[in-house]
């Protein structure tokens, strides 16, 4: 037969246990600790008042009077043995010491003799080991939630602390990325005026970044991500942008390249591409299997295009950028029908698995 | 040059690697690699050779201690550009020389200047 097991963290103390005994124990134990130790947190109730009340009574007054005239002090030499015994033996041990006070004293004299003592003996003994019971449950209790608490502030400690040097090595790299845009805008060969192209990528940037901070810094919705981006050409365009794909959790970086490859294939479709009449046709599909994620970008309709005679900021980002990002391949073709992209990368780059709490104690745990 | 000296570009954001890549080239410089990864690292300095090296200190959110670790072993001098700054970064990177990001760009071409300089002696 199988042995059963517990799950020892969901109940410690007071384990699913339909044993009669154990029952009437746990509930003993459970009376003992709510009268000897009533909560500091909740107001006092006349009933319990009352009853604190009578225990203090009866405990202090009423109870060693009883036993000394009953027990003629006989038992009396026995309580350190059974108090002791209960509080490193638990009930088992206490029961253990009693039953030896009672062996032995059976032999000594008639106990019908000494009946009354007994019961004075079993109850006090009996009062003894519940109070320690219910006190020794009671500190477990606490040292289970302090070690609780305890474990919980060091993972949010862990946590802001991972989580603020992920948020201070992407600002680093988002200057980066801002001087190579401002750069390149630059460039004397880039066509439109400077102030228009930098402030036009600067405003993408800011509604990726928008989205990596709504996420918490961790899975960002890849359709957010191509509504941030084009949202307004599919809006306004007439069912020319077509999407067609599941939504996806996306890393953050993976989401900002993204994010500007959406960005730099709309513009570049406006301006010359599909876009830039009024019948063309954008067709962005993706689809995702367990290792990659495939991604294309198909422009139809548009005026004939022809290759660039350079390589302009708008490619790299599509796909030199890309490529080094995402560990991707990325195929940029100038068919004369349309531009033609497509994305393939594997999922350790693109897809986020985790919460990201859960992501930040795995790379505290690495470091 | 004749023999112009390879430096290793290990950096996973692309817009940066970009900048590097720009200012090796217009030193006369050649590029060993450009990698992303930890673990792409330590492959290329496993297989092939390289004069320097230089390292961003976060590659996709892993630490790039290993790398640096490994670089060292290899003798292979390196130059860590990173977006912490010393107060913040735990003594880890107290062997070697680190810039700030986002850095200048004649500071880190000194940089790498003496450590090639330094190599050759």
């Amino acid at each position: 037969m199988r042995r059963r097991t517990f799950d020892t963290r969901r109940a410690p103390l007071f384990e699913k246990e339909h044993s009669v005994p154990k029952r009437i124990l746990n509930r003993a134990v459970e009376m003992t600790d709510r009268l000897a130790f009533p909560s500091r947190s909740h107001h006092w109730s006349l009933r319990a008042a009352l009853a604190v009340g009578l225990t203090t009574v009866v405990f202090a007054v009423a109870l060693p009077v009883f036993v000394t005239y009953l027990m003629m002090v006989d038992f009396y030499f026995f309580f350190p043995a059974v108090l002791l015994s209960s509080i490193l033996g638990g009930v088992v041990g206490a029961l253990a010491s009693v039953g030896t006070v009672l062996f032995w004293t059976s032999f000594l004299v008639d106990l019908q003799v000494i009946f009354l003592d007994l019961i004075g003996f079993l109850a006090v003994s009996a009062i003894l080991v519940l109070l320690v019971e219910a006190l020794q449950r009671r500190q477990i209790r606490e040292q289970l939630a302090t070690e609780q608490r305890m474990a919980e502030r060091m993972r949010d400690a862990t946590q802001i602390a991972v989580l603020s040097e992920e948020v201070a090595h992407r600002c680093k790299n988002l200057l980066a990325v801002v001087l190579a845009i401002a750069e390149n805008s630059w460039d004397a060969g880039a066509t439109g005026n400077f102030k228009e192209n930098f402030k036009e990528r600067m405003r993408g940037l800011a509604r990726s970044h928008d989205l990596v901070e709504k996420s918490g810094w961790a899975g960002v919705s890849l359709r957010e991500v191509i509504d941030g981006q084009i949202g307004y050409l599919i809006r306004a365009g007439r069912k020319r942008v077509v999407l067609d794909g599941p939504d996806i959790s996306l890393q953050v970086a993976a989401a900002q390249s993204i994010s500007m490859a959406m960005y730099e294939l709309a513009t570049n479709a406006i301006k010359y591409g599909a876009l830039s009449n009024s019948v063309g046709i954008v067709r962005l599909s993706w689809s995702i299997t367990e290792s990659h994620l495939r991604m294309s970008w198909e422009e139809s309709g548009g005026p004939l295009v022809r290759q660039p005679n350079r390589t302009g900021f708008g490619q790299k980002v599509v796909k030199k950028y890309l490529e080094h990002s995402l560990d991707a391949i990325v195929k940029l073709e100038y068919k004369l029908t349309g531009v033609q992209w497509s994305l393939y990368a594997p999922v350790q780059t693109i897809i986020c698995k985790q919460e990201h709490g859960k992501r930040a104690v795995d790379i505290a745990g690495r470091r | 040059m004749a023999n112009a000296p390879s430096i290793l570009l290990v950096e996973d954001e692309p817009a940066l690697m970009d900048a590097l890549e720009r200012i090796i080239a217009a030193q006369g410089w050649k590029v060993a690699a450009t990698v992303a990864t930890v673990s792409a690292g330590i492959e290329f300095v496993s297989n092939r050779d390289c004069d320097a090296a230089i390292v961003d200190a976060n590659l996709r959110g892993q630490c790039s201690k290993e790398l640096v670790t490994e670089l060292l072993r290899r003798k292979i001098p390196l130059v860590v550009v990173s977006g912490y700054n010393a107060s913040n970064r735990g003594g880890l990177w107290d062997e070697v020389t680190c810039i700030l990001k986002p850095f200048d760009e004649s500071e880190l071409i000194s940089v790498v200047s003496n450590l090639l300089k330094q190599n050759m002696q």
